[in-house]
């Protein structure tokens, strides 16, 4: 049966959190990154979450209109470029009813909670130097 | 997306499992949420994994490539167990 074999924990605090969202298990630490990486993790997390697809699209649309001679790469790589801040611009000034796009909107913490071990999906990941 | 060279100007969306060793676990902090990822050192696909003869893939942990591409969801990995291989 659809589900049958999952245990119920309740209501999750956010949609992306919750079942997909794993537990620490060692090492914790709150690490000041280089912001550059944030962002490029940014870019990366908002590219695989469902509900930002549609922007995505829509951004990548407005930028083939604007530049109908450009090819696929090029097209991508400027989407990868512009997108943050065309995200937050929509998301903020355009507004939005989803809390949740508004917090991405707004972008991370450059202080990041690091682990060096994680479980999530059943499995349990460590470091490389955990490991 | 995959590009098959930087000069690839057609490239073809395709599912492919990467090889690779966490480096970093981060939990990316949007203050209502967070949204956990790993950091990784990805093994270059076209010549640092190979399935040999027994169907056992082989990874070579000394071909790293996708620097550029380090991070992955949590949710999305799957573990492997490896051994070193003896010659």
């Amino acid at each position: 049966m659809y589900m049958s074999e999952v245990d119920v924990i309740g209501i999750s605090r956010s949609r992306y959190e919750g079942r997909k969202e794993g537990k620490g298990t060692r090492g914790v630490r709150i690490v000041q990154k280089d912001q550059q990486q944030v962002l490029q993790a940014h870019l990366y997390i908002l590219n695989n979450i469902d509900d930002v697809l549609p922007y995505i699209d829509e951004h990548k649309m407005f930028l083939k209109t604007i530049n109908p001679r450009a090819n696929e790469k090029w097209l991508l790589n400027e989407h990868n470029k512009m997108f943050l801040k065309w995200f937050k611009h929509k998301i903020l000034q355009n507004g939005c009813h989803v809390d949740d796009l508004k917090w991405l909107a707004r972008g991370p913490n450059f202080d990041v909670i690091t682990w060096s071990g994680y479980d999530i999906n059943n499995f349990s990941f460590y470091t490389i130097t955990e490991d | 997306m995959h590009f098959a060279s930087s000069k690839d100007n057609n490239p073809i969306m395709a599912t492919i499992s990467y090889y690779g060793v966490i480096e970093e676990i981060w939990k990316v902090d949007y203050v209502n949420f967070r949204v956990p990822i790993f950091k990784c050192k990805w093994v270059y696909s076209n010549t640092g994994v190979h399935v040999d003869d027994f169907g056992f893939t082989l990874v070579d942990l000394g071909k790293i490539g996708y620097k550029k591409d380090p991070f992955i969801m949590a949710y999305q990995a799957k573990q492997v167990f490896l051994c070193q291989r003896s010659f």
